[in-house]
Formats: structure tokens, C-alpha cells, sequence
């Protein structure tokens, strides 16, 4: 019967993505890969958790293997599964499985989306034994020593019910993410886009003030990703209070009277 | 000759009043010396035209006015009580039965209508009073919505009720705090975290102003975010007055003044210009928008004669960039010091402005009083303090639209408890090293724990404050007896954690029309109760709810669906697999998807139950000993063994109160609660308190499940029937039983399914139209409950 795995090479970047430091997290992430220890990544959305990975997987120069996590996500799609390809029957790695083969980093995004029963595969590979089995290949795969697994889920708006089980949880070190202090963000905009250094100054100002209106009925406060959209429409061109109407304000919120603080607050700067 | 003057116009309308009634002759004598010294002559005079006009409708009028009209009027300002006498006196001739009513609205009404708009309003008022009195009521206090609209309808300009939220938010972004805006009436001023804007605003008469609204609050919230509460006094030079308990900053600079009100002015015109500049430099595209709407968003300027407000008004003119008044060379050089100021605005410190205050007073007082430059030289050489000398007669400057005058001392007291708070966590952070270095970040972080820390605090006073209509439960261990707080005053032995306040409309089937904002509940969390009395239940009910469960758990299934067509699934799907060999056979193509899942169902019903724990549930149900509210909690624990083995989401929430502002709304387990022994120990809490205003408590219970994301949304309402709530006047009989019509229905509109058990085996005849469309059943048997209470359920979700 053949195994049939995705190349490694399609999980390689081409170059390093950009990332900009906030704190220790780039040496704490280098420890444990060393250590061979798994990563929790936590912070809001949109504050750059994906792009740190992408980032460090090639620093590390390991190919990496991102799933994003949802409620249908069964452990056969994390494992792999039997296909029938005209009257061979073949079986296909899931990712977790290429993963563990190639010895890639493997990146599981908001993690919590997941079914819990699904995430227990993970167990065996977090802990000292580092191995998958795949009870249905009759095989138990050991991790060489470049595999990390990584995950990440944002505190803040997910129900209560999604929280990550303490099981689950302490199998990691984990990783404070937060929306970046106003230089850096500035220089992210900056960097990330090209937009003039008034306009970033002037974005990150907004995104200040917005953010005040988190837990006083905005969900989640602007990310640092959508003021790199921002950034990239104003770049554009356009009439700055139209744009941003439609880059923050009706992406943020429903609600008539928040969208009305938000565009004022828009107004405020531009 | 004055004295016989003065005599006949005595004599006159009290000859008068004899005649028609000497009941309001003795009302009148009684108080019209107090009014006259009171309220001055003119206005005596006045008042007694209308008590006359009154008296000569009818006696009783005369003499309820006579009694009544003086303490009303003495809440009018002094320039608007010639208004109120003079309105009352048309409402007297045109409709003599509202005049006691409009006696009483009359001074709310023109402390935030102006004529053109309080007239077409009252008359509206007075021709609903033909119909029914308490719907005139409703109108002329703006509780209906009618009422509310038609005053919005007669005021014209932008009114602040349509952007108030939107205001508020706004202050918060900008100050990162907890700022609030309200309704101030004809006025606007601010204490830092309260911000009370006009009603109305009609400077343009279009939408700029609703522009001027928003500048307004940021130039308000500007004082927070730029610190000029934050002044410190003991860093600067001079004597000043020691600090008063939980008096502000501002408050003691301001009182170290003889004229408090021409320190305050000064302050504030120098305080107004550096926070609008630092504004402008911190938002580019509101310093646009100011500009935008032009000098005459300062709104009409006076031209005042008296020599101080002539200075005040002179620099504040400079700092808005307005032409100034001529001024006199002594008033130039009195002002100079704080020209100097407003021109570098932006660059100062909140202190540098008090010090040029200090420095300037005394010459701007002088101005007042006459006095040479050389003798308040003597004057400084005589006395150091300058607090023993007389001030002078000051006339405050006229206010501006823009501006938002500061007042620190309407601070309430419990905001001033947590600025007190606030300095000392500062001043411990300062100490421990732990103050951040921006002060203002360290102010509020400081301002955030002694917050959080005071909203504890002011959910036990309220508790504390509680009644305790038969709060003590029989049964309950003794030491759980209602506990005495600190202050004396029983705490609520039930609640635990936040208290969480929501306010909801009432449906006044009186007026045929909502009151909006008129019911608060409170939410809580109830504490776990003794183990016994769940254990208790049970063990009693052990044999039903091992059947339940059993039952119920065998519907699960029912609740799971199975998925063909899948290339990988639990379980090979025969159909399929002999329809693709019957393919291959023939075709020779096949098809992948021959596996079939079972999968839980996106079942996502939401259930919750509202017990009713009014001390009407105290009573036995039927004769038996037992009573209703102990069948009813039994009945919830029994159902929600049946509903957990069945997988779906429920909650269990209680209801009491006593009036409208204070309805408990108990949570004994939320959706997200495990359903377990502390759960279960909460329903064990759960006993009768004081009254039920049902409507209240099922619009709360709308609004969380209506939060809660499900697809079918059931609430069954556990109650004995009769809505009732004496801690208001009218909540029973027919407007309570409207009023939970009205509740249901809407949350029948809102897509839930409600469900009304009633226990009451006397079936009030009432039941079939208080519960209208919405389905109900009557528990004839208390015993009988559990059972059917888990036939509803199976009908209802199923």
C-alpha cells in the first residue's frame, strides 16, 4: 500500500517574512525549539501570532505546516486517512503526520476552535515521548529533533466554553502576544506597507483610541493586521475618512452607535 | 401713605378670598408672609393673582394652590417664577382640574423646555388630560414614549438623547477612563468623569450641531485627559488653604479665593485655552472640524459693563481669537500676566496656570472694588492672606457652547472616594517603585483598582440597603440567617459576586404605552446553599430522576444525525458502497464517498428557567403542607437532570424585588455553568423573597437568552400566577398582568418560545389572557409538577 505525503518542499518560504520583535519572544521560541519543547502563543487577534511563526520557522529554516483549527477538525484530518484512488487504495498524511516526517514545525491556529477529542492527538507528540501514533496505519511515528509543534488562541473572545483544557494547556511554554507599543506598530505600518509616517502616526493614534473602547462594548480593539489593510488603502490613495470608514469602523462593529464613535474618532485625526 | 398702599393690597384679595372661600383665606394668610420674604414682593403679588384666579373657580383650588404653589416655586429660578405664575394662571382658566398636576411638572418642565417649546408642549398635555389624568401624568413627566417624543417634537435643534451613547463612548476612547455624559437641562458643566451637556443644542439650526456636541465633549474630556484635575497644589509656591476631606485639588485652589467665582472664571478661561490647544495638536482632524464651524460656535457674546467680568471677558475673547472690548489701561495691566498665559496655552502646566491666577487675582479683584494699584500695595504690606478682605460683587462670565465649566465640587461622593483612592494607591505605588512613569497612565491605572475596588464596595452598601421581606428561610441553618452588615443593615444572605444593573421599559397598560427606562433589575449570582436540602430532593425523587435520565438519555440519539458521502467516517455506508460497485461494474468509475459519520446534531436549543421566588410562593399549594416555591425548586432539579443526560443548554434563573428599582434576578446556574453540585446547591438556595414584577424579570431573561448563541431559544417561566409588586404604587391586578403580556410577547417576537407553568390549582381565571398567545399550563397538583414539567420540556424541545 503506498503513504502518501505533501512534499516538504511546498512548506518552505521563500524568503524570511518580516517580523518585528516586541519583547523576548524570538529568544524564548529559539530556547524551546532547542529545548524541543512546544509553543503556546496567546494574544489577541491580528497582533502578528502568525507571522512571528512564519518568521521564526524560517529563521530556523524548518519547513512549516499551518492548520487553521474549526469545529469540524477531526483527529482523521490531523492524521491522515485512506483514500481510494481508482481501485488502489492509498493512505494520505495529515498534516500533523507530515509534519512529524519532515520535521517540520507545525502550527496549529486558534487551537481551541478545534473539538476537544481532536486535540488529543497532539498529547503524545507535547510531552517527552514526542511520538504520533496512527493506530490506523498500525504505526507510531517518532519526532526527530528539528519537529516543534506550536498553537495559538486568543483569550479574549472566545467563548468560555472553548477554553483550552488545563490537559491540553500544560504541555506548552508559552508566549505573551499583545498588540505592539505605539512606535513599533508605527514602524510595522511603516514597513509592512509604505504609507507616509504621518498617516502611520495618525493610524496608530486611531488604533489607540479604539482600543480605549474595548470592554465598553467593542469586542476585540483594532488589530495591528487591519491597520496594515488600513495603511495599504490610505497608501492608495483615496479620501482618508471613506476609507478608514471601511477598513476599521464596519469591520470592528454592528452597532450603530459604535460605529458612530468610531468614525468620530476617525475624524479626530484625518 | 405707603402703609395704606400696602395695606389695600393685603386687604383687597384676602376680602376677596373670604367671600369665595375661607378655607383658602386661612391656606393664604398662612404661608404668604413666607412667600413675600422668601421669594420677594413682586412674586407675592403675583401669587396671590393666582391664588384669587384659583379661588374663583372653585374654593378647594383656591386653597390646594394657596398651599402648595410656594414649594414649587421656590425650585424655579428666581427669573423664571413669573413664567411659572403666569402659565398656571392659563391652565387655571382653561382647565381648572390640571392645575394641581401642572403645578407640580411645571418647574422640571422649565428647567429644560424654553417657551416656544414648554407651550405647545403643556397644551398637548392638557388636551390628553380630558382623556385620562394619569396619561397626562405620563406625558407631562416624559416618561411615556409619547410624552418623550412629543418633547423632542416641540424642542427643536439636536437634542443630546440621540447621540448621548455615542458621546459617552467617544470620552471614554479619549480618555482611556470611565467618563459618562448626561442630560444637564438648560446647562452644561463637568466634575472629570461626569460630563452634563445642554439638552439641546440650536446654535446653527443644522447638523454643525451635532458637530458642536462632539467638540463640546472633547474639549470636556480634555480636562481629564490632559490633567487639569490633576492639579497639585502642594508643589507650588504660596499658602494655601489645607485640603478638606475628599475635597479636590481644585476645590481647595479655588476656595483659597474670597471670590471664589472670579478665581474659578480666570482658572478657567486659561485652563479652557491650553486643554483646546493641546486638543488641537493631538487631533488634527477635530482642531478641522473646530475651525470649520467658524467664531460663532462661541455663540452670542456679551458686552458687560462691570469691570472684572470686563477683563475675564476680554481674555477669554483673546483666547478664542474674537475681537476684543475696549478695556481701560487698569484692566489691560490687570489681565496682562494671563494674556501671556493663553498665548503659550499649550506649552504650560495645570500648576503654572494656578500660579498666574494666584498672581493675577488680587489686580482683577481691584478692579472691582475700586482700589488703586498703590493702596493694594498698602493692602498686601497690611495683611499677607488675602482671605480677610472683602471681595468684591462679581458677575460670572456668560457661558459658551464650547465650553464646559468646570465644577469639581458637583463631584459625587462616591467618585471623590475613589480619587481619594486613587492618590493613595499612587502614592503606595510611588513608594513601592512601582508607579509607571508617565503620571497620567500611573494616575489611572490608580483610578482603575480604586474603582474596582469601590464597585465591590457599593454592591455590598447596596445589598446592605436591601429589605428583607421574608428574606429569612425557614429551614436554612441558623447561622445563615440574614447576616447584619456593618452599617447595621441585613446583607442580602443570598448573592454573591457582581452585581450587574440593567434598566428595562414597562408596558403601562393605563396609558396604552411603554415607559421606557423604568424597571431596574439586578443580577446576581446566588450562592451554593446547604448540601441537605439538594441531597434531601434527591434522595425523595431518586426513582423519578433515575428514570428521566434514563428516558431522556435515550432521546440522545434522536439528537444525533448521521453524514453520508464522506471519504472517511466511522463507518462504511452499504448503500453506497453497493451503488459504486454496481458502477465499477458497469462503468468502470467509482466514487470515493462510500463512508458514513454519526455526529451530535447541531441540536443548539437553548433552555432557560425563570422561578418565580415572590413570598406568594411560600404558600401551600393546594391545602398540603407543601409549598409552592419547594415543589417549583424540586420540579427545576428533576428537569435539569433530565435535560443534562439529553445534552442541552440550560440555565436556571430566579426573580424577586421589591419596586421598580431594585428587581433581583437571581442566577443560580448560567448557560455556561456546569450543571453540578454546586449548581445544584444554588437551585437549593433559591426561596421565596419579596414581590414579583414579572415583566421585568422576563425582559432581563429575553435579553440573556437572547445573548445566548442558539438556534431555538425556550423559556419557561415557574410562577404562581400573580404578578405583584407593592414596592410600587401600581404594579398589580391588570396593569401587572399587561404588563407580563406585553414581556412574553415581545419575547415571543424576539424568537423565543416561552412557556408559562403556573402553580396554583385555583386556575385565576385571568391565566388565559395575562399569558395570551404565548402557551401555558396549569399545575392543578403541586406533586404532579416534575412530571409535567418534563412533558412540556419534551414538547417544547423535541
Amino acid at each position: 500500500m503506498r503513504i502518501l505525503t505533501p512534499p516538504v518542499e511546498s512548506f518552505y518560504a521563500a524568503d524570511v517574512p518580516h517580523y518585528r520583535p516586541v519583547a523576548d519572544e524570538v529568544d524564548v521560541f529559539q530556547r524551546a525549539y532547542r529545548a524541543q519543547l512546544p509553543v503556546l502563543l496567546k494574544g489577541p487577534t491580528g497582533c502578528g501570532k502568525t507571522r512571528f511563526v512564519a518568521h521564526m520557522a524560517a529563521t530556523l529554516g524548518r519547513p512549516l505546516i499551518t492548520v487553521a483549527c474549526h469545529e469540524d477538525l477531526t483527529a482523521s484530518d490531523l492524521l491522515g486517512r485512506y483514500l481510494l484512488l481508482g481501485d488502489e487504495t492509498v493512505w494520505v498524511d495529515g498534516p500533523l503526520a507530515a509534519g512529524v516526517r519532515h520535521g517540520a514545525v507545525v502550527y496549529l491556529d486558534e487551537v481551541v476552535e478545534a473539538r476537544k477529542d481532536s486535540l488529543v492527538v497532539i498529547h503524545p507528540l507535547t510531552d517527552d515521548r514526542r511520538i504520533l501514533p496512527i493506530d490506523r496505519l498500525a504505526t507510531i511515528l517518532h519526532a526527530p529533533a528539528e519537529f516543534m509543534m506550536v498553537v495559538s488562541y486568543n483569550p479574549g473572545y472566545q467563548s468560555v466554553i472553548k477554553e483550552l483544557k488545563p490537559s491540553t494547556r500544560q504541555r506548552f511554554v508559552s508566549i505573551d502576544f499583545q498588540y505592539p507599543p505605539a512606535a513599533v506598530e508605527l514602524e510595522v505600518l511603516r514597513g509592512e506597507t509604505g504609507v507616509s509616517a504621518d498617516y502611520a502616526a495618525r493610524l496608530v493614534k486611531v488604533a489607540e483610541k479604539v482600543r480605549n473602547l474595548t470592554e465598553r462594548g467593542l469586542e476585540e480593539g483594532v488589530s495591528t493586521r487591519l491597520l496594515v489593510y488600513a495603511a495599504r488603502l490610505l497608501r492608495d490613495g483615496g479620501e482618508p475618512r471613506s476609507v478608514l470608514q471601511a477598513a476599521l469602523t464596519r469591520t470592528l462593529t454592528d452597532d450603530r452607535d459604535l460605529q458612530r464613535t468610531i468614525n468620530e474618532i476617525i475624524a479626530d485625526f484625518f | 401713605m405707603a402703609e395704606r398702599a400696602w395695606l389695600a393690597a393685603r386687604f383687597t384679595p384676602a376680602l376677596a378670598l373670604a367671600r369665595s372661600n375661607p378655607g383658602a383665606l386661612r391656606a393664604w394668610l398662612r404661608v404668604r408672609g413666607a412667600v413675600a420674604a422668601g421669594l420677594g414682593e413682586e412674586t407675592a403679588t403675583a401669587y396671590d393673582a393666582l391664588v384669587m384666579r384659583a379661588a374663583s373657580r372653585s374654593g378647594d383650588l383656591g386653597r390646594l394652590l394657596a398651599l402648595s404653589v410656594p414649594d414649587h416655586l421656590a425650585r424655579v429660578p428666581a427669573l423664571r417664577r413669573a413664567r411659572y405664575l403666569a402659565l398656571l394662571e392659563r391652565v387655571v382658566d382653561l382647565r381648572p382640574a390640571a392645575a394641581s398636576l401642572v403645578c407640580r411638572l411645571l418647574p422640571d418642565l422649565l428647567a429644560s423646555m424654553d417657551d416656544t417649546a414648554l407651550e405647545p408642549f403643556l397644551a398637548q398635555g392638557l388636551a390628553l388630560h380630558g382623556t385620562s389624568t394619569r396619561e397626562a401624568e405620563s406625558f407631562l413627566r416624559r416618561e411615556s414614549t409619547r410624552g418623550q417624543r412629543a418633547a423632542a417634537a416641540v424642542t427643536k435643534g439636536t437634542h443630546l438623547s440621540d447621540h448621548q451613547r455615542v458621546l459617552t463612548l467617544y470620552a471614554r476612547a479619549h480618555a482611556g477612563e470611565d467618563v459618562e455624559v448626561h442630560a444637564g437641562g438648560q446647562r452644561s458643566w463637568g466634575d472629570g468623569h461626569h460630563l452634563y451637556l445642554a439638552e439641546r443644542i440650536e446654535v446653527f439650526g443644522d447638523a454643525r450641531d451635532a458637530r458642536l456636541y462632539r467638540v463640546q465633549t472633547a474639549l470636556a474630556v480634555g480636562h481629564l485627559e490632559f490633567g487639569t484635575f490633576a492639579l497639585s497644589l502642594d508643589a507650588l509656591p504660596g499658602d494655601w488653604p489645607e485640603r478638606g476631606p475628599a475635597e479636590s485639588e481644585l476645590e481647595r485652589f479655588f476656595r483659597a479665593f474670597p471670590n471664589r467665582s472670579l478665581a474659578r472664571d480666570l482658572f478657567s478661561v486659561l485652563a479652557d485655552a491650553r486643554v483646546e490647544a493641546l486638543v488641537r495638536a493631538a487631533y488634527p482632524g477635530l482642531a478641522r472640524d473646530i475651525d470649520s464651524l467658524g467664531t460663532e460656535v462661541r455663540g452670542q457674546r456679551p458686552t458687560p459693563n462691570a469691570p472684572a467680568t470686563r477683563a475675564v471677558e476680554a481674555l477669554a475673547r483673546r483666547a478664542w481669537g474674537l475681537p476684543g472690548l475696549q478695556l481701560t489701561p487698569a484692566e489691560e495691566r490687570a489681565i496682562a500676566p494671563l494674556e501671556d498665559v493663553v498665548r503659550r496655552a499649550a506649552g504650560s502646566t495645570v500648576e503654572e496656570l494656578a500660579l498666574a491666577v494666584a498672581y493675577a487675582y488680587d489686580r482683577v479683584d481691584a478692579l472691582m472694588r475700586h482700589v488703586t494699584e498703590d493702596d493694594l500695595g498698602k493692602e498686601r504690606g497690611r495683611d499677607a492672606g488675602s482671605s480677610r478682605r472683602q471681595p468684591g460683587e462679581y458677575a460670572p462670565m456668560a457661558p459658551t457652547p464650547t465650553s464646559t465649566p468646570l465644577s469639581p465640587e458637583s463631584a459625587s461622593a462616591g467618585d471623590r472616594a475613589i480619587a481619594m483612592e486613587a492618590e493613595r494607591l499612587l502614592e503606595e505605588m510611588r513608594r513601592a517603585g512601582e508607579a509607571p512613569a508617565d503620571a497620567a497612565e500611573a494616575r489611572a491605572a490608580a483610578r482603575r483598582l480604586a474603582r474596582e475596588g469601590r464597585d465591590r464596595e457599593a454592591q455590598e452598601r447596596l445589598l446592605d440597603g436591601a429589605p428583607q421581606g421574608g428574606a429569612v428561610v425557614e429551614g436554612d441553618q441558623p447561622d445563615e440567617r440574614a447576616a447584619v452588615g456593618a452599617r447595621g443593615r441585613p446583607v442580602d444572605p443570598d448573592g454573591e459576586g457582581p452585581v450587574r444593573r440593567v434598566v428595562y421599559r414597562e408596558w403601562d397598560s393605563t396609558i396604552g404605552d411603554y415607559k421606557p427606562g423604568w424597571v431596574a433589575v439586578e443580577e446576581q449570582v446566588l450562592k451554593p446553599g446547604p448540601r441537605e436540602v439538594v441531597d434531601e430532593i434527591l434522595a425523595r425523587r431518586r426513582a423519578l430522576i433515575a428514570d428521566v435520565r434514563r428516558r431522556f438519555s435515550a432521546l440522545r440519539p434522536e439528537a444525533m444525525t448521521r453524514r453520508r458521502d464522506l471519504v472517511d467516517g466511522d463507518e462504511l455506508d452499504l448503500d453506497r458502497v453497493l451503488a459504486d460497485r454496481v458502477e465499477r461494474r458497469v462503468t468502470g468509475q467509482g466514487s470515493d464517498r462510500l463512508y458514513a459519520r454519526r455526529e451530535r446534531a447541531n441540536r443548539d436549543v437553548a433552555v432557560a428557567f425563570l422561578l418565580d421566588q415572590s413570598s406568594s410562593t411560600n404558600e401551600s399549594a393546594d391545602g398540603s403542607s407543601v409549598r409552592i416555591i419547594d415543589v417549583e425548586k424540586e420540579a427545576l432539579i428533576v428537569a435539569a437532570e433530565a435535560i443534562h443526560a439529553l445534552g442541552d443548554r440550560f440555565a436556571i434563573w430566579g426573580f424577586s424585588g421589591y419596586g421598580r428599582d431594585r428587581v433581583s434576578f437571581y442566577v443560580a446556574k448560567g448557560f455556561r455553568d456546569a450543571w453540578d453540585d454546586q449548581a445544584r446547591c444554588r437551585v437549593g438556595r433559591m426561596a421565596f423573597r419579596m414581590e414579583n414584577r414579572d415583566g421585568a424579570a422576563i425582559r432581563h431573561a429575553t435579553a440573556q437568552l437572547l445573548a445566548e448563541p442558539a438556534r431555538g431559544r425556550i423559556l419557561v417561566l415557574l410562577s404562581d400566577g400573580k404578578p405583584l409588586d407593592c414596592g410600587c404604587d401600581h404594579y398589580y391586578d391588570s396593569y401587572a398582568q399587561e404588563d407580563t403580556r406585553m414581556a412574553l410577547r415581545e419575547a415571543r417576537q424576539a424568537g423565543i418560545r416561552p412557556f408559562c407553568v403556573t402553580v396554583d390549582p385555583t386556575g385565576p381565571k385571568y391565566l388565559a389572557k395575562m399569558y395570551g398567545e404565548v402557551a401555558f399550563t396549569v399545575i392543578d397538583r403541586v406533586e404532579h409538577l416534575p412530571a409535567r414539567l418534563l412533558r412540556v420540556y419534551r414538547q417544547l424541545a423535541l
